[in-house]
């Protein structure tokens, strides 16, 4: 009888722990992975911006709530907002990932932005950065410093080919 | 341990992905413009967007870099020159606009000579002469860089048909301004029928380049 009840009772607690837990989220098998991340070394003294694609394999959407890095001040979710001509930048609270989905932070839109960065900052240097999300926690990703050239590349080849088809 | 986002005001708004923005953009903006305009001839093959209504050169007079004046019309005159308004603490757009520009012409140096690329700061609070100068340096020392008083930055932009720059009002030294995203093309003959958004690649200027140069308009 005791031993029914204690078997009964494992069977419910191993439900209800793998309703809880729904994507993986414990430390070494996120659902979420952060790749190509490139920091450009501001020209001249500035905020340095950051791009890089997030993906997110899990069932559930996740949301970057916050951006730290030893080298910067500063870190913030910004977004580029095109109105006509005119362009303007704000800070976002949050940048929605979607589920089994990916999110590309690319020059001209969404991006991240490290302000006051350390001084030394050249590229061809890697730095950890620290993206903090609703469900995954935080986890660090390494970002490339690399030129505004550079910066336009990873456009480019976002873009895929000629946007315009020429004319 | 690392620094931690600040506890700054934020934006209430849920925002979605953008994904390739600049694809959208860049649609948005050539479905937009007009190009059965002036000129069958020359309108077809430019990788740049072609204006319905060329833009009159604009006659102003700013101060450059080194505090000297720049009367724009006398200064450019028979020459390709390349406009963009923007500010140095831009994260993209400005710095890409500037870099391109700078690599392809590099790559031209006989179309160079006959080319000015200038660049006016909305952002005449930050972006003093020093800090202007240095900033273009690091993409052309060529480039022009001029200043001017909110009221006469807003005047040229009036001139170029390109929307007023915004500089925020709430004093936090980090601030973004809002300004145009296109670099404006005026032709060695006197007025711009090109422009150029962001996202306009090297590939792009390098092609429409020799023809900025050499084409002949026949405006309406």
């Amino acid at each position: 009888m005791i031993r029914l009840r204690v078997r009964a009772m494992a069977s419910v607690a191993a439900l209800l722990a793998t309703a809880a837990c729904g994507t993986a989220e414990s430390a070494g098998s996120s659902a979420i992975t952060a790749r190509d991340a490139l920091v450009t070394a501001p020209a001249g003294d500035g905020p340095a911006a950051m791009y890089l694609t997030i993906a997110n394999t899990g069932r559930h959407p996740d949301t970057l709530v916050a951006v730290a890095t030893d080298a910067a001040g500063r870190s913030e979710l910004h977004r580029q907002v095109h109105e006509g001509q005119l362009v303007r930048m704000e800070e976002v609270a949050e940048i929605e990932i979607p589920a089994r989905g990916e999110v590309r932070l690319m020059p001209g839109g969404d991006h991240l932005m490290l302000l006051d960065p350390h001084p030394d900052l050249s590229p061809g240097d890697t730095i950890v950065v620290e993206l903090t999300y609703r469900r995954a926690g935080t986890l660090g990703v390494p970002a490339v410093v690399g030129t505004h050239a550079d910066a336009a590349r990873m456009m480019e080849e976002a873009a895929g080919g000629d946007p315009r088809g020429g004319r | 341990m690392s620094n931690t986002s600040s506890g700054r005001r934020r934006s209430p708004h849920r925002l979605r992905p953008l994904g390739l923005l600049v694809i959208a953009m860049l649609a948005a903006v050539a479905a937009g413009c007009d190009s059965g305009a002036a000129n069958a001839a020359n309108v077809t093959g430019y990788r740049g967007i072609v204006l319905a209504e060329p833009i009159a050169r604009p006659d102003f007079t700013l101060t450059d870099t080194y505090g000297r004046e720049f009367d724009f019309r006398r200064e450019t005159e028979g020459r390709l020159t390349f406009v963009f308004v923007g500010y140095t603490y831009c994260p993209d757009i400005c710095p890409i606009h500037m870099a391109n520009l700078a690599a392809v012409l590099r790559q031209m140096p006989g179309i160079q000579a006959r080319t000015r690329v200038i660049f006016i700061t909305a952002d005449p609070e930050r972006d003093t002469p020093e800090r202007l100068r240095e900033w273009l340096n690091a993409f052309d020392q060529r480039f022009v860089g001029l200043r001017g008083t909110p009221e006469e930055i807003h005047a040229i932009e009036d001139a170029l048909n390109i929307p007023r720059s915004i500089v925020p009002e709430n004093g936090d030294g980090n601030y973004a301004v809002g300004h145009a995203g296109q670099v404006i093309a005026f032709s060695p003959d006197g007025p711009a029928r090109v422009v150029y958004p962001f996202g306009t690649r090297q590939t792009d200027f390098a092609a429409d380049l020799p023809r900025l140069l050499t084409d002949r308009w026949e405006d309406r």
